[in-house]
């Protein structure tokens, strides 16, 4: 539910503060902020965290102050240090970007039949790793890793105004991202072989993405913010899709079938002017992307905050003409008799999950 | 039309193509035209040629369309109607019992107006144009029909030809049709599109004083943004079947204007690159159909010293030349190539800088000035050799080793010359061979002794299969005797020269000889030089550089080893 460029970067306690500086209470704090940080930087593809320092946000009851401490889990041996809490003047830059998806696998053993899901995942790493061999356009410009994109003379008419009633509370400066595929890629292996194939999967669709970065980041952090949020999405969504079907699609089926992963939509708050995003399955509605704000984050999002017109469902007519297959074109495999896969329930319960953790995260920002 | 150059080699591929049995061969010649309006004709083919595909996309694609070409056996024949015929802007026809080309026109009420070309000078070339190379890489996975192939070849093809393609040159990047936008992007502060000429030309300035071509390498990108919305889907298929995968690491090389205008660079590059695309549709079918031709394709671009421009055929990267000889054939058929040379072989590879072996420098005499004076005839060494010299590969062969390193050198020339895939031997390698043959003792193996002309040829004949001839001297003043030998050699055969006298081996590169008087020079490679591959410091001690006849003692015996080309294709 993180765009690029946000990370978990802590937990918020409210309790006595006497509990909090309980040293055991301590190691069960830096046990969780451990295995939270190990999860998002290792289920990704490797789509690390940016900074191992992970922060508590504490409200104290008795005090009734509101504080802040920090520990490096990159450090063995670190202890929770206090920290200040500042404010400071809003300087968040928001990243968009729209990636086409045109990547067609082919299973090459019967193994891969075994399991979907893994096998998909598979592809995915790897296609995961040719990202980073892209050049990120920021604004159609190419840059240096170290360079500043941001200028308020070249930038300054690309802002996005939010407004609370009739005062604005805040101007975000909003940069398009393009991303150019190396068709120079020195790790393609030399291959020419007649294999037997015994099945195949063509993502094709547009991933909608968005990425925040605070303005003077060095560019690297704007190009880390876009691969991160491609990568974390294509990631949930197959996941969140596999989680949601009734039973694993297997090659013992020999129908072609079309798996309509969830899309993804953005949420704004009244307060914040940065985006969750969030995803709906067929069948979902807005409304239902409202609750599950309220129910998780308790956060009250007005329909007209919600972006749900970035990502469309793909029609289903498109598929069933033989002609629109790209690479892998057969007139037996995209018959009229199509199939789209049915889901259960059950990944409402992973969704939930997954919330909970990054609401931490968010009230936290 | 402003003027009309013909490369030269051109002109003597046209001039020199046996015409084997008709009277009448007709063909399109193919070349450039600048913003000036100037033609340059490059390259022609036959139309009865057999090749299975276009033979246009083995050329670059920016060369265009001029004209026709016809060859007569005798008479004109049918030139009349050929040339009523011709779209093109010109037509050029060769009568090879007159050794007659002529030139012809459109004028005005006038179909065809004979006309006056210029021969084409390598420096009217070097200033008028750049050579692009864009290097990608591509899998191709398709089911194994010959349709499907040609759907995925199409569907690349269409690709590469969008405004998504990217070309990207250090801090520029260039887009195709970016409708006049110069530069999709710059790096490292603002650079003006006329910051981008000037830096494009004031390199290009710099290097045509070294006689070659400026050369620009890009890298290919391919943008995978777009304006569509629809969510992505997964079409998951389980179907058994068969699929052709094959990579292909191609190379686009592609001659630009340097009055062409940067809006056009994109346009340009994705056009090469889709040529090439589309020529791998034909191996990618032969694959299909026939399991021997199977390996990774890989572009090869060959520019021949005999045909003067670039060829670019692709291969199947681990198939052995001698399974390609046909394919080959056809191609110097068609192209009016001698068939008695390697030009478009896997080694005949054009070397862009960077691709070079940087520890043995290339053709260190190019830049040298040939001693041509009234009543001398010249020849020198065709194509390519790599300057072998003492303490390369950190192998120290000081007093010793000279014969060693000219032979090195000789195996250089025809390795680059597309002859052989051998290695360049090495010192324990040749005196191995040398005991194989039994010309030496199993105790040469590992020695410092020197080798002479006579090893040379024998190591040549046995790790090559070159044969040599050889020219004996009681006297290096008596080599003023053997100048029109050597100058036919080198205009014939055009291998360098390995020679031994006394203590000392070396290189003979050329010759300049005066058949009147008798005077001779000689272009020499001195392979005793044992300092780093410094060509100014080479050239400014005369390591390699033209010596008179008083270069060689009086009180030498000398053999000279002549290697002989094979002739073959």
């Amino acid at each position: 539910m993180l765009p690029g460029g946000l990370d978990i970067c802590g937990l918020y306690i409210i309790g006595p503060l006497s509990d909090l500086n309980n040293f055991a209470n301590q190691g069960k704090l830096k046990g969780i902020l451990s295995s939270i940080h190990k999860i998002s930087s290792a289920q990704y593809f490797g789509t690390k965290e940016s900074s191992s320092e992970k922060l508590i946000l504490f409200g104290c009851t008795k005090s009734l102050k509101v504080g802040i401490k920090s520990v490096n889990l990159g450090e063995s041996g670190s202890t929770f240090a206090s920290g200040d809490l500042k404010t400071q003047e809003n300087n968040w830059l928001q990243i968009n970007y729209n990636y086409s998806l045109s990547c067609p696998m082919y299973f090459s053993s019967e193994k891969n039949l075994q399991s979907l899901r893994k096998s998909v995942m598979t592809y995915l790493q790897s296609w995961a790793q040719s990202l980073k061999n892209t050049i990120i356009l920021i604004d159609g410009k190419c840059y240096e890793e170290s360079d500043i994109c941001w200028s308020p003379e070249t930038n300054s008419s690309k802002t996005s105004k939010r407004k609370k009633g009739s005062s604005e509370i805040s101007v975000l400066k909003v940069v398009d991202a393009e991303i150019l595929e190396n068709l120079n890629n020195n790790e393609s292996k030399g291959v020419s072989e007649i294999q037997d194939c015994y099945g195949s999967v063509l993502f094709s669709g547009h991933v909608a993405g968005r990425g925040y970065v605070i303005d003077k980041a060095p560019a690297s952090a704007y190009f880390d913010a876009v691969r991160n949020d491609l990568i974390r999405t294509m990631y949930s969504r197959w996941e969140m899709h596999c989680d949601s079907l009734i039973e694993e699609p297997h090659g013992s089926s020999t129908e072609p079938v079309l798996h309509e992963p969830p899309r993804r939509l953005f949420l704004k708050g009244k307060t914040s002017i940065i985006s969750l995003c969030d995803y709906l399955f067929p069948g979902d509605s807005i409304k239902d992307a409202c609750q599950s704000a309220k129910e998780l984050f308790d956060i009250d999002i007005e329909e007209e905050n919600i972006e749900d017109n970035l990502e469309n469902w793909a029609d289903l007519n498109e598929f069933r003409k033989p002609e629109t297959v790209s690479t892998f074109r057969d007139e037996e495999v995209f018959e009229d008799n199509i199939s789209v896969v049915k889901r259960s329930n059950a990944f409402q319960f992973f969704f939930g999950g997954i919330a909970a953790l990054l609401g931490y995260a968010y009230c936290v920002l | 039309m402003s003027a009309i150059y013909i490369l030269p080699q051109l002109l003597k591929l046209i001039k020199t193509y046996k015409i084997p049995d008709k009277n009448e061969y007709t063909g399109d010649v193919y070349g450039l035209q600048d913003s000036t309006g100037d033609v340059f004709v490059m390259s022609a083919f036959l139309n009865s040629h057999h090749l299975q595909h276009d033979p246009t996309l083995l050329l670059p694609s920016s060369f265009i369309k001029l004209g026709i070409l016809a060859i007569f056996a005798e008479s004109k024949g049918t030139i009349n109607s050929a040339l009523e015929n011709n779209t093109g802007m010109i037509a050029i026809s060769y009568t090879k019992s007159e050794d007659d080309v002529e030139v012809f026109v459109k004028a005005g009420d006038e179909n065809r107006k004979k006309t006056k070309y210029q021969i084409l000078e390598d420096k009217e070339l070097f200033d008028r144009f750049i050579i692009a190379r864009t290097c990608f890489k591509h899998e191709f996975v398709c089911r194994d029909k010959t349709a499907d192939v040609k759907h995925c070849v199409h569907e690349i093809k269409e690709e590469i030809l969008s405004e998504n393609s990217y070309f990207k040159m250090k801090n520029f990047l260039f887009q195709n049709k970016c409708n006049g936008k110069i530069v999709k992007c710059e790096a490292n502060g603002d650079v003006d599109s006329e910051d981008l000429v000037s830096s494009l030309c004031k390199g290009s300035k710099k290097k045509a004083s070294v006689n070659r071509f400026d050369i620009l390498f890009f890298d290919l990108f391919y943008n995978k943004t777009c304006g569509y919305s629809t969510a992505p889907v997964a079409q998951v298929n389980f179907k058994k079947s068969k699929i052709l995968r094959t990579s292909l690491e191609g190379e686009a090389v592609s001659y630009i204007s340097k009055s062409l205008p940067l809006s056009s660079l994109g346009d340009h590059l994705s056009r090469e690159v889709a040529h090439q695309i589309q020529l791998s549709e034909y191996w990618l079918v032969k694959q299909l159909h026939d399991s021997k031709y199977l390996g990774p394709l890989k572009s090869y671009p060959v520019m021949h010293f005999s045909v003067g421009y670039m060829l670019v055929p692709i291969y199947p990267a681990t198939l052995h030349d001698d399974t390609l000889k046909e394919y080959r054939k056809l191609i110097h058929l068609t192209f009016l190539l001698p068939l008695d040379k390697p030009i478009i072989r896997k080694m005949n590879t054009f070397l862009f800088p960077g691709d070079r072996d940087t520890r043995v420098l290339v053709n260190p005499h190019q830049s040298i000035q040939a001693p041509i004076s009234e009543g001398y005839e010249v020849g020198t060494v065709q194509g390519n050799y790599g300057y072998h010299h003492y303490m390369q590969d950190k192998f120290d062969d000081n007093k010793w080793g000279c014969a060693y390193r000219s032979l090195q050198t000789l195996v250089s020339w025809f390795r680059m010359q597309g002859y052989t895939e051998e290695p360049i031997p090495s010192h324990k390698r040749i005196q191995q061979t040398l005991v194989d043959i039994h010309d030496k003792p199993s105790s040469f193996v590992g020695s410092k002794q020197w080798i002479g002309s006579t090893e040379v040829g024998f190591v040549l004949e046995n790790l090559l299969g070159i044969t040599s001839r050889f020219i004996s001297v009681s006297s290096g003043s008596d080599l003023a005797m053997k100048g029109r030998e050597l100058v036919h050699h080198f205009r014939t055969t055009g291998t360098p020269i390995m020679i031994g006298g006394g203590v000392l081996a070396h290189t003979i590169l050329g010759v300049s000889w005066n058949s009147m008087s008798g005077d001779m020079k000689f272009l020499i490679l001195d392979p005793h030089y044992t300092g780093p591959e410094d060509l100014n410091q080479i050239l400014k001690h005369g390591w390699c550089g033209w010596k008179g006849l008083d270069f060689w003692s009086k009180n030498a015996y000398y053999n000279l080893c002549l290697p002989q080309r094979p002739l073959t294709l």
